[in-house]
């Protein structure tokens, strides 16, 4: 089909050069999408050059179209597909298994079925008090903040809701400073924070805050002492995430929290990734602030929320302000459809705590184990299953680009990390901040297992990824030195 | 009191509406509890106890009816572990 | 059914896929009873419980696979969906072993 394409594009080339934008474009439209965008510049450049004779320009043409079906055919990874002697693709579906749930999970049908009594009747405004309506509404938002609550043992009044964790991590770190920045001008958080965190950090830095960004470990946990020797007297305070988005590992929250109560500094962590999947609560750990997403538990989108303490009070600037609903913290009106469907997400998390954990785990150590099997890899986290939610699979394919793998994985929706980092190419911070260097960081998948992850679909993961990676190893270079007995440090890159 | 056969025939419609979801992870995941929460609570002895559960089944029950009904109205492409039934 | 008849109207293509589809009962061919077994067999896989178990015509859910009352359940609930009928519970307590299954759902696929 591309052939032919490139046929009717030269013919009018040669015929009319003015018309070959018009035609190229509506060539394209038959072109996949995957086609890199840089194709159009080069053909239309080659295009315009009219120093060439005719026949020369046929022939240029022929050669640079020759050059553009190979960049036109999707990067070679793409074509794999499981074509495995195991079974016939076509018997079967064509979706992939998602298995990146740190990124989102599915609504759970039990979230849908709450949420649809408000799009269907319950439509009044939660802050109407003049009306049934409103009254009904507001019962409900209510009912749903004390589920919320109740999964970190605060108290219903503590919650504020938001638009998600990045709103609750933004109106923290930069709310908290700017209320006390008179007497206060130093932050700590660490180097493997989510990029909402690091940004708003940074945002303060501008505004003439002093910041703090703690190592971490080859596990990625921080140093307690490191902690406690960066806290200072104008520290106002600590934002340490309790699960990591990328590998998963858990902070020590009490310890930490622990520390920032003896030295009078406010204790922030981003739970994002944490809430109702691990133990937190927040008196015995003595957390200050913490900052929720109602997607990450398969609640609706759009949604999150953020604990505050109230006592010993956090006061903060608010970000957001107007009719001064949520403890005047966060103005605006509340999306009822969206609390409700949260409430329930989080009541659930609470009723099926023990259940999924024990599922997940179960499934988690079987992708471990299938995957670890594969030789050079290694598992990115803690060791300690104290210190890592199980749920999160991080591995490293040493000799692989993680970008080309995950291309040849088309049947199975993974990341190489942050979603929001993900549309760069760039390695993952957070595994620099490991040690890893450029190479390892790059080749490594973050696998994701949720309540809906079956043990069928982790099978034919571990199937999947093993039979591939053995594949793309074939063709690389480095694991062919590698075979041979070269030590890949000795060589001497000649740059270009 | 709540019957065995009662609680059984629970079951069943539990199961049969949990099939019904086009979705394959929620189908599964709806199988899964189902079957686990019936097995976790096979030993309960107490009238009271049994009928709290069977009434949390009965407003289950109407919850899957719901949800799957939904499922069945919104489909998307089966996943590649999901065989393509040739003869339905 | 009526979910594929929904997709492919969805897809704005053949109208042949449609009817192929709608009147499959009488294009199709009567199903046979090794068609029957084969099938009934792999929809018993999928009961948890009986994953590892070896399934003959003659084993008995109860006796000899060691199903209890909520397995069985599950395992006549596997066949209904796998053939698409429903079993009447007075005939379903009559069911004891795998064959008497097989059997019952052979004569009902003969009657469509």
């Amino acid at each position: 089909m591309y052939k032919s394409n490139i046929i009717v594009r030269n013919l009018h080339r040669i015929s009319n050069n003015t018309s070959i934008k018009h035609n190229l474009s509506r060539s394209l439209a038959t072109i996949p999408s995957t086609i890199p965008s840089t194709n159009t510049n080069s053909s239309t450049s080659s295009s315009t050059s009219s120093s060439t004779s005719t026949k020369d320009k046929i022939s240029q043409k022929d050669s640079t179209s020759s050059g553009n079906i190979n960049v036109v055919v999707p990067p070679s990874g793409a074509s794999i597909t499981l074509k495995s002697a195991t079974r016939d693709a076509s018997k079967f579906g064509t979706r992939p298994i998602y298995l990146d749930v740190q990124a989102t999970t599915p609504v759970d049908p039990r979230v849908l079925d709450k949420m649809l009594q408000f799009y269907t009747g319950l439509y009044g405004n939660p802050h109407s008090s003049t009306h049934a309506y409103g009254w009904e509404t507001d019962k409900e938002v209510e009912i749903a903040r004390e589920y919320v609550s109740k999964v970190i043992n605060a108290d219903p009044k503590e919650i504020i809701f938001t638009s998600g964790a990045t709103e609750s991590n933004n109106m923290i770190i930069k709310g908290i400073p700017r209320f006390y920045k008179k007497t206060k001008k130093h932050i700590i958080t660490t180097q493997t924070e989510h990029k909402c965190v690091l940004d708003s950090a940074r945002h303060m830095q501008d505004e003439g805050f002093e910041v703090t960004y703690l190592p971490v470990n080859e596990e990625g946990l921080i140093n307690l002492q490191d902690l406690k020797n960066s806290i200072r007297k104008d520290t106002i305070l600590v934002s340490i995430m309790a699960v990591n988005n990328e590998i998963g590992v858990i902070q020590p929250l009490k310890e930490i929290g622990k520390i920032c109560r003896e030295n009078k500094v406010f204790f922030h962590t981003d739970a994002a990734q944490a809430y109702g999947k691990i133990p937190i609560d927040v008196n015995e750990m003595n957390i200050d602030a913490l900052s929720i997403s109602s997607h990450k538990i398969y609640g609706p989108k759009g949604l999150g929320a953020c604990y505050i303490r109230r006592r010993p009070r956090v006061r903060l600037d608010p970000i957001i302000t107007g009719g001064g609903q949520e403890r005047g913290l966060r103005s605006g009106t509340l999306a009822a459809p969206l609390i409700a469907g949260f409430g329930e997400a989080a009541r659930l998390m609470m009723l099926e705590s023990n259940y999924d954990k024990n599922y997940i785990e179960k499934l988690s150590n079987k992708l471990k184990n299938g995957l670890l099997s594969i030789p050079s890899t290694q598992f990115n986290g803690s060791k300690n299953p104290n210190y890592q939610y199980p749920g999160c699979v991080n591995i490293s394919f040493a000799y692989i680009e993680g970008e080309s793998l995950l291309m040849a994985l088309k049947d199975i929706a993974l990341s190489s990390g942050s979603a929001c980092t993900s549309a760069s190419l760039e390695p993952s911070y957070v595994l620099h901040a490991l040690g890893a260097d450029d190479a390892l960081a790059h080749s490594s998948i973050r696998f994701g297992i949720g309540r809906f992850t079956t043990e069928e679909e982790v099978d034919y993961v571990i199937a999947a990824i093993n039979e591939r990676v053995e594949f793309l190893r074939k063709m690389s270079p480095l694991w062919e030195m590698v075979q041979e007995g070269i030590d890949l440090n000795s060589i001497e890159w000649s740059g270009h | 009191m709540v019957q065995q056969k009662q609680v059984l025939k629970l079951y069943k419609n539990l199961l049969e509406k949990a099939y019904k979801f086009d979705n394959y992870n929620f189908r599964e995941y709806a199988k899964r509890r189902i079957h686990d929460s019936f097995k976790e609570h096979k030993s309960l002895t107490k009238p009271e106890e049994i009928a709290q559960f069977y009434n949390n089944g009965i407003n289950n029950l109407a919850l899957l009816t719901r949800q799957s009904t939904i499922s069945q109205m919104y489909t998307f492409d089966k996943l590649v572990v999901e065989p393509l039934k040739q003869h339905k | 059914m009526y979910r594929s008849f929904l997709r492919s109207a969805a897809l704005v293509r053949p109208s042949i896929k449609l009817s192929q589809q709608s009147i499959r009962f009488y294009v199709t061919q009567p199903i046979t009873k090794d068609e029957v077994i084969t099938r009934a067999f792999d929809a018993l896989k999928t009961v948890a419980t009986l994953q590892e178990s070896k399934i003959s015509l003659e084993s008995s859910f109860q006796k000899d696979l060691g199903l209890d009352s909520l397995d069985t359940v599950e395992a006549l609930v596997a066949l209904e969906e796998e053939f698409d009928l429903e079993i009447p519970d007075k005939i379903a307590d009559e069911i004891k072993t795998v064959g008497e299954a097989v059997n019952y759902i052979y004569e009902e696929e003969q009657k469509l």
